[in-house]
C-alpha cells in the first residue's frame, strides 16, 4: 500500500467529500497511487489524508476518531439544518386583499386552507403553476365570498320590503 | 335535487369520516378525480361548502390545527344524507353506475 498523510487544517475553505469510516480505510487500501481523501468538517475545516507517505495503524486510528468527531458534527448540522427547514416559512403567493373582503375569522380559515391546497398543488403541478392556481383560486374565492355576502343582504332587503312595511 | 359538485362534496365530507377541512375534503375529490380529467376548482369548492352549511345540507364546527390558528370544518348532516340519496336515486334505477367504465 502506498503512503498516506494526515492533515487537518482549520478554515481551509476547501470543499471535499465525506466518507464513512469503514469506507476511508478500505479506499485507503484498494488504491495504490495518488489518492487523495477528502473529509468535508463543519465550517470549512477540512480534513484529508494524501498516499504521498505510507499509511499507518496508527494514522487510521486516528483518521477514524476524527471521522467518528465528524460524525457528531454532521450530525448536529443536520439537525440545525431539519430545524431550520420546518422553521422556515413557506412563501405562499401574498393575498392580502383577504383582509379587506373577508371578516378576520374567514379571512384566517381561507388563507389556511389554500395553503393547505397549496402543497398539494406545488407536488402535482410544480412551483411556478402552483403560484398561478393559488392566485386564481383565492381571487374565485373572494369573489364568491363577496357574492355570497351581497346576495344574502339583498335577500334580507327583499324581505324587510315584502314584508317589513 | 343536489347540482353535480354538491353531490361530490357530500361524498368526500362522508368519506372523509366527519368534522373535516375544507382543505381536506378538496384533496379526497382531487384524488377521485378521473385520470385526464379537469381537476375541480377549489375556490368552488370551498365557496359550495359555505353555501351548503347555510342551506343545512352540511353543519360547520371549529378546530384549532397545529399552527394554532381556527379553522372551519364541515359535517355532513341529516338532511344533506337524504338530498344525497334523493339526488342519486334516479342514476341507480337507471343503471348509472353499472355504466361506469361501458364506453370505454
Amino acid at each position: 500500500m502506498s503512503a498516506g498523510k494526515l492533515n487537518v487544517p482549520h478554515k481551509g475553505g476547501e470543499g471535499g467529500v465525506y466518507f464513512d469510516a469503514n469506507a476511508l480505510k478500505q479506499l485507503m487500501e484498494m488504491t495504490p497511487h495518488h489518492t487523495r481523501i477528502v473529509m468535508d468538517g463543519d465550517d470549512g475545516q477540512v480534513i484529508y489524508a494524501e498516499d504521498r507517505d505510507k499509511v499507518t495503524a496508527e494514522g487510521i486510528d486516528a483518521a477514524l476518531r476524527i471521522q467518528a468527531e465528524l460524525k457528531q458534527v454532521l450530525l448536529w448540522r443536520l439537525e440545525a439544518e431539519f430545524l431550520r427547514s420546518i422553521n422556515k416559512k413557506p412563501a405562499y403567493p401574498e393575498v392580502g386583499y383577504f383582509d379587506w373582503v373577508m371578516r378576520p375569522d374567514d379571512a384566517l380559515d381561507a388563507r389556511a386552507n389554500l395553503e393547505d391546497a397549496y402543497d398539494g398543488w406545488v407536488a402535482r403541478h410544480g412551483d411556478r403553476r402552483a403560484n398561478r392556481i393559488y392566485r386564481v383560486q383565492a381571487f374565485r374565492l373572494a369573489a364568491g365570498y363577496v357574492l355570497d355576502r351581497v346576495s344574502s343582504r339583498f335577500g334580507q332587503i327583499m324581505k324587510l320590503v315584502r314584508f317589513g312595511f | 335535487m343536489l347540482g353535480k359538485l354538491e353531490e361530490v362534496i357530500i361524498m368526500a365530507t362522508l368519506r372523509s369520516g366527519g368534522n373535516a377541512m375544507p382543505s381536506a375534503i378538496y384533496e379526497i375529490i382531487v384524488g377521485s378525480t378521473a385520470p385526464g380529467s379537469k381537476e375541480q376548482a377549489f375556490g368552488a369548492v370551498y365557496t359550495t361548502l359555505n353555501r351548503m352549511a347555510a342551506k343545512n345540507l352540511l353543519t360547520s364546527g371549529k378546530v384549532v390545527d397545529e399552527k394554532g390558528r381556527e379553522r372551519k370544518t364541515f359535517t355532513v348532516t341529516a338532511a344533506g344524507q337524504r338530498a344525497l340519496q334523493e339526488s342519486l336515486h334516479p342514476i341507480n334505477v337507471l343503471g348509472g353506475h353499472g355504466l361506469v367504465g361501458a364506453f370505454a
